[in-house]
């Protein structure tokens, strides 16, 4: 698997545990059954949790003060749950780092960006094929969306209004 | 393809759209042709799988894509497809005369570079 | 028409250089066709039987003479001088290379057009009735709202990778010429008790595999919520239609399944985790939305027209053919004028190059640059004077498009079937054209009165069988193509399924049997009474045993 995010590639800083594993690594991403544990020993240590594209909001949104990451699976890139879950994760005020991992395209980075995503995990399989100056354009490609609420700082519907009142106040 | 791994009935020929143009093609002795009457027809099992590789190849070098194989009888004209969804395909639409594929037509009648 | 601001016009160039590199990035093996197909299917691009298929998003059915002629531009120089007319008001080229499809796309952004959304699983091209801003029975024009929807869907960040595609449809009249209950979402503009304008909300329509017919989730939406509330029904539906199986993955079966109450209760849920709105944002851009639609420039006249009423007095073909394909308008001396492309014998909602720049040129003669797609496959001239009809029609005549049979026998919905169709398991369009063939005569037609048939080539129904008051559903039976009919489906606001009549036909015997049930209505019909509503009364058991017992003796 390949790390990369709005910059390029990245190296990735987390390591995947389980409950009983006793890593020196201070960065870890454990799944859902290891998290109690891990967040309770107390290490001074990131940890961030990987979960299914149905995971519960309100389960997770316990430990959004503790969580340092939050990583959802996708098990197909045409399977667009783990866009919504995002969504619901950032509505529900998690700040941490979200992550997608999977099999996504470039042509999804900047659906996966807009829903508050901040870096894709994806098989070596799809990054060298599609090399990252490809995601770098495919997210580029749509400067303003019509959609106003996602992570863009802007929207065409924000544009407009904005035009709107600076008539009025003119 | 989940056509391949179905019962067939032999002989049978390679079909495929070109990636580039979409048009209806078939695997000939030279590559791809537009010419039903070039396809090659393999008689046994171990000549379909050579098309059959033959198909995942060419979809791997992005020249066609959807390639499987049907099923043909032979007739004097050359191959002729077993069911009526792979003869419309080989004839074009049944509903314009004008627009029914002939192999002889010039527009259609060059083979796909491969 | 709406008229498209910079945002719209940068917008929809964007995406055409999006397709453009996606391509490249196809032949040069970067995206491998599994991963490029939902891209290019989100582009309106197929592949088919013989071709490519490139699908034209006709927002709401709604266009003018310049991208009218836009797309016999098109038609001539990128495809084989013709296009088709669907079922959701959308337009067909059949024979596109895909190598040209990022040209025609930028051909199409030259007169704001586009193919986005029109296939894939994604919120498609909203429709909605015909007859918008113009029917007498509307509380409100529906088009600014299906503009809103249009933009608001348009490349969604979350809603783009659905379970399966997601239909909406859009009306703000009473009787419902949209098809509204077969959409996965509807939207009606309702007014309450209070005399305010709303929305009452439909979900779960859909015909398909398991037709069904939609349901009311909310019956009044206040305006200025409704982005809220269709961002609440989509992410329900994101998160939880089911994704195991893709015949059970449209939002009906997920209604069905869980009931609407429990729909209901999630979208509440939902809507109250969005938290506020701000419905004022939402009702000025509806507002600037309608403000940037055409202003229709109606002259004053007089609700009847002598010169209309004398040429239907002097010719009896032009008076048959203002009985079928007139609409009332709502502003007097004015008519909207159904052109049919159903002529007998011919392939439904087809038309040539040549004729297409004819119609443009028609429509800014007599219909103030108006054009509308129906979902019928007929074409609509939405604004004609009463006093040019006979002007028009003459024209109409001379180009083979006055064929008098709107809502008739012979004005048949087809699909393209197994003569295009990837999908399909059989053809549908020589069975629409052996049926107008054997019931062409004008005088019979008459006589049946209003009938609507309808043709899908697969299960997948696009030629809305279900809701046809006879429907056909092309399969396969033992190696040939088999037909299957069915009875009192309707597509109206009293939307019904039809019931299957018995096992299939063959294609020869199809026009019999469509013959077989006519003349049983004919026979037992009481003064006056509509093919479907004989087939209510009588029930459709008794056409069974007609359409059944003269099949045994056939056989
Ligand atoms: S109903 Fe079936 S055959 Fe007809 S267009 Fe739809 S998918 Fe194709």
């Amino acid at each position: 698997m390949k790390l990369l995010d709005r910059d390029g590639i990245r190296i990735d800083e987390f390591f995947r545990a389980t409950a009983e594993d006793r890593v020196s690594h201070d960065r870890l991403i454990v799944p859902p059954d290891a998290l109690e544990a891990q967040l309770s020993s107390r290490e001074m240590r990131q940890v961030g949790v990987e979960v299914s594209n149905v995971a519960s909001v309100e389960e997770l949104a316990r430990y959004f003060d503790d969580l340092a990451l939050i990583a959802i699976v996708f098990p197909a890139y045409s399977d667009g749950r783990g866009f919504t879950l995002a969504r619901r994760l950032r509505n529900a005020g998690f700040r941490g780092v979200l992550r997608a991992v999977g099999p996504l395209i470039a042509d999804q980075f900047a659906h996966a960006l807009a829903c508050g995503f901040d870096e894709i995990e994806a098989p070596e399989s799809i990054v060298d094929r599609q090399p990252f100056e490809q995601w770098r354009r495919a997210g580029a490609s749509i400067s303003l969306p019509y959609q106003q609420g996602y992570s863009r700082a802007t929207s065409i519907f924000e544009q407009r209004r904005r035009g709107r009142q600076g008539e009025c106040n003119a | 393809m989940s056509v391949s791994t179905k019962h067939r009935l032999l002989p049978v020929i390679l079909i495929a759209n070109d990636l580039r143009s979409g048009d209806v093609v078939f695997y000939a002795d030279e590559g791809w042709t537009r010419d039903l009457g070039n396809a090659r027809v393999a008689p046994d099992q171990a000549s379909a799988d050579v098309l059959e590789a033959a198909g995942a190849r060419s979809v791997g070098q992005q020249h066609v894509v959807d390639a499987y194989l049907i099923e043909v009888e032979p007739t004097r004209d050359g191959p002729r497809p077993r069911h009526f969804r792979e003869r419309f395909r080989t004839t074009g639409p049944t509903i314009y005369p004008h627009l029914a594929r002939r192999a002889d037509a010039p527009a259609q009648a060059a083979a796909v570079s491969e | 028409m709406y008229n498209y601001d910079q945002f719209d016009a940068d917008f929809v160039r964007e995406r055409v250089a999006q397709f453009r590199d996606q391509v490249g990035r196809r032949l040069d093996g970067s995206l491998t066709e599994e991963e490029f197909k939902p891209l290019r299917l989100q582009n309106g691009l197929y592949l088919q039987l013989h071709a490519y298929m490139l699908r034209v998003a006709i927002p709401y059915g709604v266009l003018n003479a310049t991208q009218f002629r836009q797309l016999a531009l098109i038609a001539d120089r990128f495809d084989r001088g013709y296009a088709h007319f669907t079922t959701r008001q959308n337009l067909q080229f059949n024979w596109p290379k895909l190598v040209d499809v990022p040209d025609i796309l930028d051909l199409l952004a030259d007169v704001d057009m586009h193919c986005i959304q029109t296939s894939g699983n994604c919120i498609r091209n909203v429709t909605a009735d015909q007859f918008a801003g113009v029917a007498g029975d509307e509380i409100e024009d529906p088009r600014p709202v299906a503009e809103l929807i249009r933009q608001w869907s348009s490349h969604h960040p979350e809603f783009s990778f659905l379970p399966r595609k997601f239909k909406v449809a859009v009306s703000g009249a009473a009787r419902d010429r949209a098809l509204l209950k077969a959409h996965d979402l509807a939207i009606r503009i309702v007014r309450n008790e209070a005399g305010e304008t709303g929305y009452e909300v439909l979900v779960g329509g859909g015909l398909g595999r398991t037709p069904m017919i939609g349901k009311v989730v909310r019956d009044f939406l206040p305006k200025g919520q409704l982005l809220a509330y269709l961002e609440a029904v989509m992410r329900v539906y994101n998160a939880e239609g089911r994704r195991d199986n893709k015949y059970k993955a449209r939002i009906k079966i997920l209604v069905h399944e869980i009931g609407v109450e429990a729909f209901q209760a999630r979208v509440e849920a939902e809507l109250r985790a969005i938290g506020s709105t701000s419905p004022g944002d939402e009702l000025e851009e509806l507002a600037r939305i309608a403000a940037a639609f055409d202003t229709v420039h109606y002259s004053r006249l007089a609700p009847r027209s002598e010169k209309f009423d004398a040429a239907c007095a002097r010719n009896a073909r032009f008076a048959e053919w203002a009985r079928t394909n007139l609409f009332t308008h709502r502003v007097d001396g004015y008519a909207a004028v159904t052109v049919s492309l159903k002529p007998v014998g011919g392939v439904p909602g087809d038309m040539t190059a040549a004729q297409m720049r004819l119609f443009a040129e028609l429509a800014e003669r007599f219909s103030l640059d108006e054009i509308r797609v129906t979902h019928a496959q007929n074409l609509v001239l939405p604004h004609v004077r009463l006093d040019d009809l006979h002007a028009l029609w003459l024209e109409l005549v001379d180009a083979d498009l006055a064929t008098a049979n709107v809502g008739l026998i012979t004005d048949i919905i087809a699909c393209p079937g197994l003569d295009y169709c990837a999908l399909a398991t059989a053809r549908s369009i020589p069975i629409a054209q052996a049926i107008s063939t054997r019931f062409a005569d004008a005088a019979r037609q008459a006589e049946i009165g209003p009938l609507q048939i309808k043709i899908s080539g697969c299960i997948n129904a696009c030629g809305h069988h279900h809701v046809g008051h006879i429907g056909i559903l092309g399969l396969e039976k033992r190696g040939q193509e088999s037909y299957q009919i069915t009875l009192g489906g309707d597509a109206t606001e009293n939307a019904a399924i039809g019931d299957l009549l018995g096992p299939g036909v063959s294609a020869q015997e199809v026009p019999d049997a469509i013959e077989r049930i006519v003349d049983h209505y004919l026979a037992h019909r009481l003064t006056d009474e509509l093919f479907i509503d004989t087939v209510r009364r009588l029930g459709v058991d008794e056409f069974r045993a007609a359409f059944l017992g003269a099949q045994d003796e056939a056989a």
